[in-house]
């Protein structure tokens, strides 16, 4: 089980389910959902930030946040 | 009697309340400017600052819409202040803005994420068309979607249609049109796409029904099982419930033991799990992917790269509003001077006159004269939105501005600020968590304005020699850019203070949508600007005309006698001194000031300024500052009695001369010269942004902790300079 703070940028990933309900729930409301495949594009300078696309769609999303996004 | 008859089918015009709802991004301002055109009206929602845009159109001769632009919104599990209003708008069937129907707009690009909300309302049973936008884009994308199909499955009526040409949207209010007239009232022979879709989206559970009923039994005003189950969820944030329907709410909900958060991601999934197959059923995908975007973004979003290109790009907007807009700005300038001068003319002479010009023409000049920087800069931030470029900084900066308690977006405010703080604190109405918002508005104006700069050129020049340091770099330019560092450090400092004091309604998370590149519709920024334009100019511009009466008042009159004698005395003394019809007029009008109410409250807090190193010449400027800052310059020329139009270095070498009587020094040392520069750098002195915040935060207790935070730092920074320079 993996986060996706952990993966590298570019590796492709699937969406298993979210750790915080809160985040979670706002992540569903976006079209974020579970069995999606999810990877990291890119990060900020000071990786506190990251570049996400999940599916056809891109994100930003705060470190903390993505902490909450466990991976298959 | 034809009079009568007319009156008569004039009534007869029916009007319906239809609100327009949709996910952020999918084009919905497109589709409101394309139905109401000019037609539209800007307001808040009641109690909050959120834009809230009305316009009106007709369906038929006798069938009146008025259309409500909701805010962008995911979910009916809000996140966001905008999100908030939806919900409680479409809990309450007592709520004015509460719609008789709904044209819900998906990106046809995005179908399935943009459905979501669409259930949701389904399932709340308003009467809705479903408006498929970007058809065009689809199209050329090889996306092809069966509609009649889409139509039967969701039972209600769909419509292709594209918000950039304008295509379809007759055709949308058709379908309008016959959701209407079949609802309303609702007839057997016609279809009413009223909820009778046979089946909801979301089956609650058997728990969710207990709940829902009682609740329902507790507020018989609820149309749906489903509004009642929102209850459950977010009554706690519903501001038409009552103390006591709220504590009889929680007892239900406690009772059951209803695990909220849990049942909202089940609900979400099961949504999701009955729209995926059906989009995947009837959306054919040629699947080519937007290639544009991606490679743009290897750039634009690159770590170093990017950051650089928005500094570029930010050093074109801050040129834009710094020097493109003095040309404007001059025009209006000259324009309103004409208008005085033409009134000064044809007019008599008399109180009224003096109130016209220089308390009333000169107060909607002080507003006008923003209307270009104003213009200018939402006209450049709208291209940058409208083509998905904001999103990016937000990405770029939220790390950086986030140790600050700052949002990704404060950025663009804290640059814009540097050329003036009123369209920069306007522009903050994008950033949604409201404690960002909120300190971003509150530490803006400490980056220097304009405003400040013939303030600092003065006082530079009598402080700094001009002596070259390195190449081009002389002391002055070095002792400007010092006065903008002070700014910039001052407004970072408050930041992270008040992100430690003031107190957050929601927990900031940052989750957003990096929206494809597009092509901006300039019709859209177009009435973004004016949209602006006339909320600063009818909303702030009564507050800045209001003061700039009252300052009028201020500085032309005195105590019963004062001015006729200070006339007199300065009559008499010129006549001695044997000066010309000018140097004459100047002082008077020296003489004049020194006795108005302004020049007795400028003399009665000269010993608070006192420590600060001023007197009460220079405690009248700062009185009249508060119209605007460069007015100290003038102010302080009319106290000079070299006319208040006098070339700013003219004022430099009579300062100089000044002789304090008591000491017989030199009253303007550099002591005082820097004491009074931090003053100007730091002191909150502009009534036009006190109104802009107010206007902005929706009350005054905003811009009154603003004005003074502010202005106490800076008597407290120009004391401990002044004390420790003397």
């Amino acid at each position: 089980m993996r986060a996706l703070t952990e993966i590298r940028e570019e590796e492709p990933a699937i969406i298993s389910y979210f750790t915080d309900p809160r985040v979670g729930a706002k992540l569903l409301s976006m079209g974020i959902l579970p069995g999606y495949p999810i990877k990291i594009l890119r990060k900020t300078a000071r990786g506190k930030t990251f570049y996400i696309k999940v599916g056809d769609n891109r994100f930003a999303i705060r470190k903390k946040e993505a902490a909450c996004i466990v991976l298959k | 009697m034809h009079r009568a008859e007319v009156k008569k089918t004039a009534s007869k015009v029916r009007t319906f309340k239809v609100g327009l709802l949709g996910n952020p991004n999918c084009g919905k301002s497109s589709v409101f400017n394309y139905l109401t055109g000019l037609r539209q009206k800007t307001g808040n929602f009641p109690g909050v600052t959120v834009d809230k845009k009305t316009g009106s159109f007709y369906l038929a001769s006798d069938l009146k819409i008025v259309l409500t632009d909701f805010p962008g919104t995911y979910s009916l599990y809000p996140t966001s202040q905008e999100e908030r209003i939806v919900l409680r708008t479409f809990t309450n069937a007592e709520d004015p803005d509460f719609p008789d129907a709904i044209i819900y707009i998906a990106d046809l690009t995005q179908l399935e994420k943009h459905l979501l909300l669409f259930s949701q309302i389904q399932d709340l049973g308003i009467p809705m068309v479903l408006a498929l936008n970007m058809a065009d884009l689809a199209a050329k994308r090889g996306i092809q979607v069966k509609r009649e199909q889409l139509e039967k499955e969701l039972q209600v009526p769909v419509v292709l249609i594209s918000g950039r040409t304008g295509h379809h949207i007759e055709k949308l209010k058709e379908r309008l049109k016959n959701v209407i007239d079949s609802c309303f009232p609702p007839s057997a022979d016609k279809e009413c796409f009223k909820p009778q879709r046979s089946q909801l989206f979301y089956r609650q559970t058997s728990q969710e029904k207990r709940i829902s009923q009682a609740i329902r039994k507790l507020l018989p005003g609820l149309q749906s099982d489903y509004q009642a189950l929102l209850i459950a969820h977010h009554y706690d944030s519903l501001p038409h419930l009552s103390k006591v329907q709220k504590q009889k709410v929680a007892d239900i909900v406690e009772g059951e033991e209803f695990d909220e958060l849990r049942a909202q991601v089940e609900e979400t999934m099961m949504r999701f799990k009955q729209l995926t197959p059906l989009v995947r059923k009837h959306l054919a995908k040629a699947g080519s992917e937007n290639l544009l975007t991606s490679s743009l973004d290897n750039i634009l979003t690159h770590r170093w790269w990017g950051p650089l290109i928005f500094f570029v790009i930010m050093l074109f907007v801050f040129q834009a509003i710094f020097s493109w807009a003095s040309y404007p700005m001059d025009w209006i300038d000259s324009g309103f001077t004409n208008l005085s001068n033409y009134l000064a003319r044809t007019l008599p002479e008399n109180a009224l006159t003096d109130l016209l010009i220089n308390g009333i023409v000169a107060g909607l000049g002080g507003i006008v004269i923003f209307v270009p920087q104003i213009a200018i800069l939402f006209f450049l931030i709208g291209i940058l939105e409208e083509v998905g470029y904001l999103a990016r900084v937000v990405y770029l900066f939220d790390g950086l501005m986030q140790r600050f308690g700052l949002s990704g977006r404060s950025i663009v405010s804290l640059i814009s600020g540097g050329a003036c703080a009123i369209p920069a604190i306007m522009s903050t109405r994008t950033i949604s968590n409201w404690k960002e918002r909120l300190i971003t508005i509150l530490v803006t104006p400490f980056i220097s304005c304009s405003a400040r700069i013939p303030v600092y050129t003065v006082l530079i020049a009598f402080v700094v020699p001009p002596k070259k340091v390195w190449w081009i770099f002389d002391q002055q330019g070095l002792a400007f850019m010092g006065l903008y560092l002070i700014g910039i450090f001052a407004a970072l400092g408050s930041a992270y203070t008040l992100k430690h004091i003031l107190k957050a309604k929601e927990t900031a998370m940052l989750i957003i949508e990096l929206p494809e590149y597009r092509l901006p519709i300039f019709r859209n920024i177009l009435y973004h600007v004016r949209q602006k334009v006339r909320a600063f100019v009818f909303n702030a511009g009564k507050i800045i005309l209001m003061i700039s009466v009252l300052l009028w008042g201020l500085a032309s009159y005195g105590p019963p006698g004062a001015l006729e004698q200070a006339r007199q005395t300065a009559l008499e003394q010129a006549q001695s001194r044997q000066l010309d019809e000018q140097d004459t007029q100047n002082l008077i009008a020296a003489k004049e000031i020194e006795a108005s109410y302004a020049g007795l409250l400028g003399k009665s807090m000269e010993p608070l300024i006192k420590p600060l190193g001023y007197d009460w010449k220079i405690g009248i400027a700062l009185i009249t500052s508060f119209a605007a800052r460069e007015v100290f310059v003038s102010t302080m020329s009319t106290i000079y009695s070299i006319g208040s139009d006098a070339e700013p270095m003219r004022l430099k070498d009579r300062m100089a001369q000044d002789i304090n009587p008591d000491t017989g020094q030199p009253t303007y040392g550099l002591a005082t010269a820097v004491s009074l520069l931090l003053f100007y750098v730091l002191a909150m002195q502009c009534m036009s942004t006190l109104a802009v915040v107010r206007r902005e935060t929706g009350s005054w207790k905003w811009p009154a902790l603003q004005f003074f935070f502010m202005t106490g730092l800076a008597y407290l920074v120009s004391l401990m300079a002044y004390q420790s320079l003397v």
